[in-house]
This record gives structure tokens, sequence and C-alpha cells, in this order.
């Protein structure tokens, strides 16, 4: 099992994780496959199903999940993350860097309102970069 | 000015600092490490600078908001003519691809924060931790770690830095 931690001891207590036999991501055939469900909230995106096909869905688009990014595992449905992350094209930053990023920079502010860099357009802006860590 | 943190966590444990700080700029929130992948840095804090039709002009470089240097470069770049025009000439633009391991411990970070959002810290600290051992110099992996698992050492009252630094020689 990659990445999951099955059991932790902690304050003299043993705790079990509730996911015991449930596999978050595997490494097969050089790809990451992640639970569907997972990774379908991680790309912010839903699964459907359309006539009978399994499709991922971030806003209004849509995308066909075939053979070659899905598969079952032990009755878990796995989908090739990076496939799930690109379709929709959440992948920015990940193949290159160019000069103008501008298209490539939306983020959420405080209120969760989606911000892009382009709305600064006709001024300076300096991006400082932090954390609460 | 923007101000833009770098936390998984989101806004719950941003707005407090944006607060206390009585900023009057705008504060987003990356959750998912986007301009990470973007610029390709491992350690914050930094500066990026755009130009006014939102070029990139330089950065990601070392940054702290209390550094008068910083804050003077800035003024002179917002109001010396001469000056903006050398910096966009000569500037270094950092950025670079990342390597396949960066790439899955980027993926790996997204598929934690996801599994924190789910109510599931366990299996996503197990996941950023695999992101950790992948990309082991990638500070804000390690440090979003350290801060989901030990919230009483960032959260209460004052970041804990001392704690940091003991943290930082056990790891080694």
């Amino acid at each position: 099992m990659v990445g999951e931690t099955i059991t932790l001891k902690k304050n003299g207590k043993l705790w079990a994780n509730d996911l015991v036999g449930e596999t978050i991501t595997l490494k097969k055939n050089g790809k990451l496959w992640a639970n569907l469900d997972v990774a379908a909230k991680a790309v912010g995106g839903k699964v459907q199903n359309q006539g009978g096909e399994l499709v991922l869905c971030v806003g209004e688009q849509c995308a066909l999940m075939s053979e070659e990014v899905l598969r079952v595992e032990d009755g878990t449905k796995y989908v090739d993350y990076f496939w799930a992350r690109d379709a929709f094209g959440g992948g920015a930053g990940t193949q290159s860097v160019s000069a103008d990023v501008s298209g490539a920079i939306r983020l959420p502010d405080l209120d969760c309102k989606s911000r892009t860099l382009s709305e600064f357009c006709g001024r300076k802006t300096v991006f400082y970069l932090w954390s609460s860590w | 000015m923007v101000s833009v943190a770098m936390d998984a966590q989101g806004p719950r444990v941003v707005r407090p600092w944006h607060e206390k700080a009585g900023a009057e700029f705008p504060t987003l929130v990356d959750r998912e490490n986007l301009l990470l992948r973007l610029f390709g840095f491992k350690v914050i804090p930094l500066a990026i600078l755009f130009d006014e039709k939102s070029r990139h002009i330089k950065g990601p470089y070392d940054a702290n908001i209390g550094d008068a240097e910083f804050g003077d470069e800035l003024v002179k770049w917002a109001t010396d003519p001469a000056f903006e025009k050398s910096l966009a000439a000569t500037s270094k633009k950092s950025g670079r691809k990342l390597s396949a391991k960066e790439k899955e411990a980027e993926a790996r970070f997204q598929i934690g924060t996801a599994l924190l959002d789910l109510g599931k810290k366990e299996e996503a600290m197990a996941e950023w931790r695999e992101a950790a051992k992948l990309d082991p110099k990638n500070w804000i992996i390690r440090k979003q770690i350290w801060a989901v698992e030990n919230p009483d050492r960032f959260y209460k009252e004052r970041v804990d830095y001392d704690w940091q630094k003991e943290q930082l020689k056990a790891e080694k």
C-alpha cells in the first residue's frame, strides 16, 4: 500500500485507520493512480455516470474516463491522477515555465473569490509569498 | 502589493494574520502550490514582480517584508523609470521545469490536501509524507506537515521557532 498509514501509536493508544483495507494511491505502469473519489475532490470535480460511462466533470466541462485512465483494484476505482488534473488545465506549471504566466495565475482570495493576475493589469504588482506556518 | 499565502489549510489559518497586520492589500491563498509549480521554488518568503502588462519581471527572489532593502527596491521600481528599465533588462527571472519526482510530489500534495478537506487527516499526512520523501528539500511541503500535525506550535499565540529548530535537527 503506497502512501497510507494503517496504525499509529499516540498517547499510549493504538489508533487504527478507519480506511483499513483502502488504498488511496497506487504506483503502477509508471503512473500515479489515485482513488477516484479523492482525485475528483483534488481537481475540484465530480464523477458522473452518463449512459453507463463514467465521466469526470469540472464545472461545465466533462471528460470520459477510458480504460486507459481508469482501473479497478479490489473493487476500488482509481484514475490516472495526472490525466485527471491535466484534462482540465489543472497541470499549469508542470510542463514548462513561460515568460507570460498571467493567464495561468488564478487563485482564490480570503473569501474564496477567484482572482487573476490580469486583474491587476495597469499597475505594477508585487506578489509577496508567505505562510501562516 | 498582493500577498499570497502558501497554505493548504486555506483561509481559516490565513485570515487571522491578514487581519492582525491590518492589511489593505488583497491576500490570495495558494492551497495547491500553483505558484510553486509555475516557478519551481521550494522555500518562502519570496517576491515576484510583474509590470503594468502583467509580464513577469523579476523573481521569485528571497524577500522579507521587514527588510528595508526590499522595501527600498520596490519604491525605486515604482518611482524611478530608469531603474525600472534596467531591472526589466537585467533581472533574473527564475523558473524551471519540475523533475518527475517533483511532479509526483506535487500530485501527492494535492491528493493529500483533498484528503484533508475530506477529514481524513492521517491519510492526508501519509500522502504529504510520501511527497516530502520524493522532494526532501521542499520546505513548503515539509513544514505544512509539521503545522497540521502540531497546530499548537503554529497557531497558538505565536509560531514556535525554537520547536522548529529542534524538528530540523531531529529530521537531519
